[in-house]
C-alpha cells in the first residue's frame, strides 16, 4: 500500500457495471518523511468514502480489485484507508 | 487508473482467438488536468465509447480482474468515460 492525497473528484455517467455506487477520486502520492507531493496524480476507486484533502492509503494492480466486499471491481488502485496520524521515528529521517 | 482520449480504433483480423468480440481502440494517454502525455495505448473497450471521448483505463495486471477479461490476456481496458472533473479548486469539463 502507498500514502497519498485526495486532491479531486470526477463526474462519470457512463461506467462499467462493476463500478456500481463506486466514486472515483483524483488521488496523488505523498512523501511520509516530508509530507510533500511525490509523482503524478492519477484515478483511484473510493472503498472508504473519503474527501478532497484526507490523507489515505492506496492499493495497487490486481489487488486493488479485491478491496471491495461485495464483488471485484475492474481497477488498478483502489483506496483503502483514509489516515488519522503517520509517526515517523527521528532516527530513521 | 489514466485518462486517455480515444483518436482510432484498430481492425485486425489475425488475432488472438480470445480477442473476439472487443473493440480494440486507440487511446492517446492524458494527465488529470487534459493535457497530452506522449503515451499511446491499444485498449479493449467494455462500455461502448467513441472516438473523442474522454476515457479511463485500467491497465497492467488487474486488467483481468473481471469476468468478461480474466484469462484474456487484455492489459488495458477501458472502463469508465470521465465528463468533468473538479481539481485544485477548479472544474474541468474534457
Amino acid at each position: 500500500m502507498f500514502l497519498a492525497k485526495v486532491i479531486g473528484v470526477t463526474w462519470s455517467n457512463h461506467k462499467h457495471y462493476s463500478y456500481e455506487g463506486i466514486e472515483v477520486k483524483i488521488i496523488q502520492d505523498l512523501n511520509p518523511e516530508s509530507g510533500e507531493f511525490a509523482g503524478k496524480p492519477f484515478f483511484a476507486m473510493d472503498a472508504v468514502g473519503s474527501a478532497i484533502g484526507e490523507t489515505v492509503a492506496y492499493e495497487i494492480s490486481f489487488q486493488a480489485g479485491q478491496a471491495f466486499e461485495h464483488a471485484t471491481v475492474l481497477t488498478d488502485a483502489t483506496i483503502t484507508a483514509i489516515i488519522d496520524s503517520v509517526n515517523i521515528d527521528k532516527e530513521y529521517i | 487508473m489514466i485518462i486517455g482520449r480515444v483518436i482510432g480504433t484498430i481492425v485486425s483480423n489475425a488475432k488472438e482467438p480470445k480477442y473476439e468480440g472487443y473493440k480494440l481502440l486507440v487511446v492517446k494517454e492524458m494527465n488529470v488536468y487534459g493535457e497530452y502525455e506522449k503515451n499511446f495505448y491499444i485498449a479493449a473497450d467494455l462500455i461502448g465509447s467513441g472516438i473523442d471521448e474522454v476515457v479511463m483505463l485500467v491497465t497492467g495486471a488487474a486488467a483481468r480482474g473481471s469476468v468478461e477479461t480474466n484469462e484474456k490476456g487484455i492489459d488495458a481496458v477501458i472502463t469508465a468515460k470521465i465528463e468533468k472533473v473538479f481539481i485544485d479548486g477548479k472544474e474541468i469539463i474534457f
